[in-house]
């Protein structure tokens, strides 16, 4: 399918985009962070894939060089987002009332997508990409390193610290009946469960 | 937990351990619990909200909209080496920042650029027109002043020349030398009110149309023709200057729309009454009317 898409095939790119889509997404919501960052992200990551697919040479999978291109263009986007002013954090005290019962589900999720993404922010750059590309573009150590141009033990030694940063971010207890869902937290503190 | 028994867990949960290291993680409950967690937290990162139908579309629409407009040989891999410059640039970075254009659109913009060569056409009449006014202040014994006046006039007016440069841009187009998306980019949008007419001819003058299959050849060449290659562009468009002198004369030639009509087509003449064609998009009609009472002269079913 790449062949055929390098090779001038709309069709082919139409359904290699559409197969990497969600990953795309996925890894530029996890290390740029807000949804309209990510969608930025991964907009403009798209448009770098197709502009240059021509110059793919197949040294890595296609997946490797287009999660590779995604982290680029998410990584852009946070510089971005350093030069704009900060908006205000939602808590929980300020969540608004759902009127629509059927985004019940999806609101009820909300707050500990929150509470994670507030997590993804607060551990360093470098680690949090580490870990996206490892749980979320599933890449491999070899390609992790290929995509950020370092050696196979700095990957290993980012991903297991940025593992334990978040972990240790969200209370994510080794004995998970120390605390009953439901029992907020302290202010300070901040836990979720595992879906 | 240390910072080796956790890289050790974080290991072992990527399958990235040796069998002595395998056999320590899962003889070791502290360990197995580490694992655990870890893996609650890759579930987690997992659990990202997907994109919405509607974004999702509009992105990959964008995204193949910027391949659309890829040169031919860069698309195809025959210029690897090389990278968009000057108009291409800019026509893959006007790509960028749009969403997919409708059909009707992509009609319209195919057509725009066959309109420049309508225009040129426009502007040579206009000229001749003048020269036909002046030719006619000569003709006057009595009027040395004025035909001093009237000949710098002349002199001052270089339009054929214009019409000539916008016609040899045009053709460059035409003939592929120049991408019909860079040439529209490049083209400012002109508010003409005659919606992108554009009569296809090699003549500039105005068509003469005999029959109905000539008029329908005539709307659906216009609205039809195929937009020019993909392809570096070797020559630059129209001027500012040569594009101004096009617009002054299109603003002066505005034509009604009569009849349902959608589309103006352009002026021509059918049999030997002067008539405006259009197209009615929703019943696929090309239509020939009078301009000045909307009077129909013929109708016929876009081919």
């Amino acid at each position: 399918m790449v062949a055929a898409a390098q090779g001038g095939d709309r069709f082919a790119l139409d359904q290699l985009l559409r197969r990497h889509y969600d990953r795309i997404h996925a890894v530029c919501r996890r290390v740029a962070g807000s949804t309209r960052d990510a969608d930025d992200a991964c907009q403009e990551a798209l448009i770098k894939i197709v502009r240059s697919l021509p110059r793919f040479d197949g040294r890595s999978s296609f997946g490797t060089w287009a999660y590779r291109i995604a982290t680029n263009a998410s990584l852009d986007e946070l510089r971005k987002r350093e030069r704009r002013p900060a908006l205000h954090a939602v808590d929980e005290e300020h969540r608004p009332e759902v009127v629509d019962p059927r985004a019940d589900g999806f609101a009820e999720r909300f707050p500990d997508r929150l509470v994670l993404d507030d997590a993804l922010d607060q551990i360093p750059e470098d680690l949090r990409v580490a870990v996206g590309l490892r749980d979320v573009a599933d890449l491999d150590y070899a390609e992790i390193a290929e995509a950020l141009d370092l050696p196979i033990g700095t990957v290993k030694s980012r991903i297991s610290r940025g593992r334990a940063a978040l972990a240790a971010q969200l209370r994510l207890d080794r004995d998970p009946q120390s605390e009953v869902r439901g029992n907020k937290p302290p202010s300070d503190e901040r836990r979720i469960d595992p879906p | 937990m240390n910072d080796d028994l956790s890289l050790l867990a974080s290991a072992y949960l990527d399958g990235d351990v040796t069998a002595n290291e395998r056999a320590r993680v899962e003889s070791d409950p502290q360990l197995l619990a580490e694992v655990e967690r870890l893996r609650s937290l890759r579930a987690l990162l997992n659990d990202v909200e997907p994109s919405s139908i509607s974004v999702r579309e509009a992105q990959l629409a964008t995204a193949l909209d910027v391949w659309d407009r890829l040169p031919v040989l860069e698309r195809s891999g025959a210029r690897r080496d090389v990278t968009p410059v000057g108009i291409d640039a800019a026509a893959v970075a006007g790509a960028a920042s749009v969403t997919a254009p409708t059909p009707l659109g992509s009609r319209r913009r195919s057509s725009r650029t066959s309109s420049t060569r309508w225009l040129a056409g426009a502007a040579a009449a206009l000229v001749l027109v003048l020269a036909g006014g002046v030719a006619l202040q000569l003709s006057s014994p009595d009027d040395s002043d004025e035909t001093d006046a009237a000949s710098t006039a002349v002199a001052d007016v270089d339009t054929p020349e214009s019409a000539t440069e916008v016609e040899r841009a045009d053709d460059a187009a035409g003939a592929g030398l120049v991408p019909a998306s860079a040439a529209a980019d490049a083209t400012p949008e002109l508010d003409t009110g005659i919606d992108n007419a554009a009569p296809p001819g090699e003549n500039a003058g105005v068509d003469q149309l005999d029959t109905l299959t000539d008029l329908a050849d005539f709307a659906a060449a216009a609205v039809g023709a195929p937009s020019a290659p993909d392809v570096p562009a070797a020559t630059s468009g129209p001027s500012d200057e040569e594009l101004s002198e096009a617009e002054t004369f299109l603003a002066e030639a505005e034509f009604p729309r009569c009849l349902g009509v959608d589309i103006i087509v352009g002026p021509a003449v059918y049999g030997d009454v002067p008539v405006v064609v259009g197209i009615d998009e929703g019943r696929d009609l090309a239509i020939a009317y009078r301009a000045a009472n909307c009077a129909e002269v013929a109708r016929v079913r876009l081919p």
